[in-house]
């Protein structure tokens, strides 16, 4: 009789022991911030599909930005289209007379 | 110097300039004109000389500088309608006179930065590239050649180059820095406290105001005779430094002005230009400008000059010498006037004597006329003794 209640006062005593213990997955988990969630929610997943057809990032090509082209500059720094395009000077014949 | 091809004066260096802080600012930002492979599309509304105005593009971002181009004398050649008024000149007889012959002396910002001058047919200087140093002889010989580029670099045949540039390299902007050049008296007040400094009036000429430069801001001993050389004792401030240290240097006569009836272009005749050394009272003698005697420089005035556009048109030619006050750039450490007294004392060649004037600008020069010559010095007793004891 003795030892019987000595065992249900034990099994009384593990389960309420087991009922105060923290849930285990939960210790030690990082909290998550919210601009983490975020991040997290934003990251777009990758289809399998996608995966597959670009294995390596570095590979990815951005689309490409026409290059700013300029026109003046083009012309200025040539200087044959400079010769070529140049409107003929008049050829003014100082009338000045002594010094100025 | 000769002209630029035209393809020259537009090139573009585009190796250094697109990566200045000017080029990343792009064509059209300053020039206006459109995008275009095509020129005349291109040019279309494009503004040749963005500068040209100071308030314009400049001013976006050297607000500092730009706010003295009103007052500046390179950008409103106020100088030329100083005299030209007190000859009794009237904006509106003169106006056009002003327009055809005066104005292409106006100065803007590329004009020193940029290009050279349209005086000598314009283009960039180094591919429009900006030089903050402006070109001594592309740039300020290029307008200032017949008598200061001259006179500083020795181009007459038989008169040594100034010193400063013979033996010290200086070029225009060692003395005539950047305040000076772009009318910031601010910086000279900081010095000069004299009298007329406390309502600095904006300059009407360029010997109004502080002397910029002046030779006392680099020969301090000389300025203040702590030197041992006897005629900067003996004589101070009386003599200007140019009559002890300057040469011959250029007068002229007349300047006519008028339109050619052949091509319509306007154009000048001098009635000659000559060499001279003449010393002569200082006819704007202030604060800033004590000395009694300078040299003087005829300048190519005469009540005919503007008679293509009128009668009369300076009704009080007398009002003004035509024997003005000089500061000759062509400065020797020594010369005929500092090796011995008496070849300015007793020698009434040196001098601007009456003889020496035009009958018909002797009421003008009155004030300048020198009517007694300094005696000669004949023993040296008659010499102070300024280092005594």
């Amino acid at each position: 009789m003795r030892i019987l209640k000595t065992i249900i006062l034990t099994v009384l005593l593990l389960a309420l022991l087991t009922a105060c213990q923290v849930e285990p997955t939960l210790v030690g988990e990082p909290e998550t911030t919210q601009t983490e969630m975020a991040t997290l929610t934003e990251t777009p997943t990758a289809a399998p599909t996608e995966i597959a057809l670009n294995p390596d990032p570095e590979e990815v090509q951005s689309d490409p930005t026409p290059e700013v082209v300029d026109e003046c500059l083009n012309c200025h720094i040539d200087k044959q289209r400079l010769i070529d395009t140049a409107k003929p000077e008049e050829e003014v014949v100082s009338e000045n007379e002594g010094e100025g | 110097m000769p002209p630029l091809e035209a393809w020259e004066k537009v090139l573009v260096n585009g190796e250094t300039f697109p990566g200045t802080v000017h080029g990343l600012v792009g064509c059209v930002g300053c020039h206006g004109g459109t995008q275009s492979a095509e020129k005349e599309v291109a040019h279309a509304d494009m503004v040749v000389n963005p500068s040209a105005e100071a308030d314009g593009v400049c001013s976006q971002c050297h607000p500092h500088i730009t706010a003295s181009a009103e007052t500046n004398l390179h950008n409103n050649l106020a100088g030329y309608w100083t005299v030209l008024e007190a000859r009794g000149a009237s904006p509106h007889k003169l106006g056009e006179a002003f327009s055809n012959h005066c104005t292409s002396c106006h100065t803007t910002c590329s004009d020193c930065h940029i290009s050279q001058p349209n005086s000598v047919g314009g283009g960039f200087i180094d591919g429009h590239n900006f030089n903050a140093r402006p070109s001594m002889t592309r740039n300020c010989t290029a307008c200032h050649g017949s008598r200061v580029g001259n006179e500083y670099l020795g181009k007459h045949e038989g008169l040594m180059a100034d010193v400063h540039f013979r033996q010290g390299r200086m070029d225009c902007v060692a003395c005539h820095d950047g305040d000076h050049m772009h009318g910031q008296p601010q910086n000279c007040i900081e010095c000069h406290e004299g009298p007329e400094s406390a309502q600095l009036p904006p300059p009407d000429h360029r010997y109004s105001g502080a002397q910029q430069p002046s030779c006392e801001a680099c020969h301090v001993t000389a300025a203040t005779k702590q030197d041992d050389i006897l005629m900067h004792k003996l004589h101070g401030s009386k003599l200007s430094c140019q009559v002890c240290h300057s040469i011959s240097y250029s007068s002229c006569d007349g300047c006519h002005v008028a339109v050619s009836a052949e091509t319509g272009n306007p154009y000048y005749a001098t009635e000659g230009t000559y060499f001279t050394f003449l010393i002569g009272k200082n006819p704007i003698q202030t604060y800033e400008r004590p000395y009694e005697y300078v040299p003087l420089r005829h300048v190519p005035i005469s009540t005919t000059n503007f008679e293509y556009y009128g009668e009369n048109l300076l009704p009080e030619f007398n009002n003004v010498e035509t024997w003005k006050y000089a500061t000759p750039h062509n400065i020797q450490r020594f010369t005929p006037q500092n090796q011995s007294c008496n070849y300015c004392h007793g020698n009434a060649e040196i001098f601007l004597t009456a003889d020496k004037v035009k009958p018909e600008e002797l009421e003008a020069n009155l004030d300048v006329i020198v009517d007694q010559i300094p005696p000669a010095i004949l023993s040296a007793d008659q010499i102070p003794d300024v280092f005594g004891p």
